[in-house]
């Protein structure tokens, strides 16, 4: 438990997605999901997301954004 | 009962001696501690209050003053404050600092200070005690007693214990790396070229077990980062979570090197390793039972490299 108290911060959140892909590919789970129909429109929506939250972007690949939050 | 009057000289040798130790070892580097005239001022008062102290406690032995001395005892028990008085400090200026020094750095920081103020006391005693027989022998004392409080000054750096060497920064896919080290996933792309453009990242190999044990402690590397940032600067601010300058160990490999990533605001690579090899071993690194079973053993054989393959002593 010692390395959760130190560092940067706790554990990440899930926080939401920013996906290329269509609502009956992604659905589900616990965290917004955002439907981008480009490249483009999905790193605008990321982009505007982490401005206002601090979360940090990780591309999953194969269309699909994940936002974390490090509280 | 007869009075025996206090000698001054024995006091004024200690009490210059000591003030002169607190002086010595009262620096100032990159790392910006104290850095500012009121951190001097209030260093060197405590410090001058401790050489009294000191200074104080053979003659009064000698002048029969054991009020006196009861009360020097009291007096002392104070400069445990100074490292309460440190650590408040430096907390409350971390938080408004992105990278931080952490606490364990922190914890170091303020019992240095705490110790170099009894180190001022205990020259202070020495001296005047040998002063009380010689006045000569006070300061022959004196000057060793400043000797050897400049060798205790200078600990441990990462530098003894490790390469530092620089490394190369570049991205599979997205994942960022520095040579071999794997450091973290950057999602967009506008933090990856800036990485690419204005990116800088050594690689720390350990000299040996002491040094890899060393550097898989997280608050050694925290302050690692610290001081790199407190030399070169850091391109970081709120909310840009993917600039925060790292210092992550190889792994799945595990193979004890380690990787340091940060976007400088000075992109000066020979002062980055200087800073990073400058930066103190932490005492509480050290006293993780395995670090210190390798000092043992180090001590012991006399040689680089404590435990043999079977893992015998």
């Amino acid at each position: 438990m010692r390395w959760m108290m130190k560092g940067s911060g706790n554990l990440p959140i899930m926080f939401a997605l920013v996906t290329l892909k269509k609502p009956a590919e992604v659905n589900g789970g616990m965290a917004p999901i955002f439907y981008a129909k480009d490249e483009k429109e999905r790193e605008k929506i990321a982009t505007y997301i982490t401005r206002i939250t601090n979360a940090t972007v990780h591309d999953m690949e194969e269309g699909t954004y994940i936002l974390t939050l490090n509280a | 009962m007869a009075k025996v009057a206090m000698p001054a000289l024995p006091l004024i040798i200690g009490l210059l001696f000591g003030f002169v130790t607190r002086f010595v070892t009262l620096r100032i580097d990159y790392r910006q501690y104290p850095g500012y005239p009121a951190g001097y001022t209030s260093h060197l008062t405590f410090g001058f209050i401790a050489a009294f102290i000191g200074a104080l406690v053979v003659p009064a032995f000698i002048a029969k003053e054991y009020t006196a001395v009861s009360f020097l005892a009291l007096a002392a028990q104070q400069f445990s404050q100074i490292r309460m008085v440190e650590r408040k400090s430096l907390e409350s200026i971390e938080q408004y600092t992105l990278v931080k020094r952490g606490p364990e750095y922190i914890e170091g920081i303020a019992r240095t200070f705490e110790q170099r103020n009894y180190l001022t006391m205990l020259v202070g005693m020495i001296s005047s005690a040998a002063a009380s027989w010689m006045w000569w022998a006070g300061i022959v004392v004196g000057l060793a007693g400043i000797g050897v409080s400049l060798l205790a000054k200078s600990g441990e750096t990462i530098g003894d214990l490790m390469w530092v060497r620089p490394g190369k920064l570049w991205f599979e896919r997205t994942l960022l790396y520095v040579d071999d080290v794997m450091m973290m996933e950057v999602g967009m792309p506008h933090p990856r070229e800036r990485y690419l453009r204005d990116g800088m990242g050594v690689v720390l190999e350990p000299k040996n077990p002491l040094g890899q044990a060393v550097l898989w402690d997280l608050s050694q590397r925290e302050a690692m980062v610290y001081d790199a940032v407190q030399m070169v600067g850091v391109q970081k601010d709120v909310g840009y979570p993917e600039q925060t300058p790292l210092c992550r160990m190889e792994m799945p490999g595990a193979s004890g090197r380690a990787a340091l990533s940060i976007i400088p605001v000075e992109k000066d690579m020979k002062a980055l390793i200087e800073a990073v090899q400058g930066t103190p071993v932490l005492e509480s690194t050290k006293a993780n039972p395995l670090v210190s079973k390798y000092i043992k053993q180090l001590k012991k054989k006399g040689r680089k490299g404590a435990v043999d393959d079977e893992g015998k002593r």
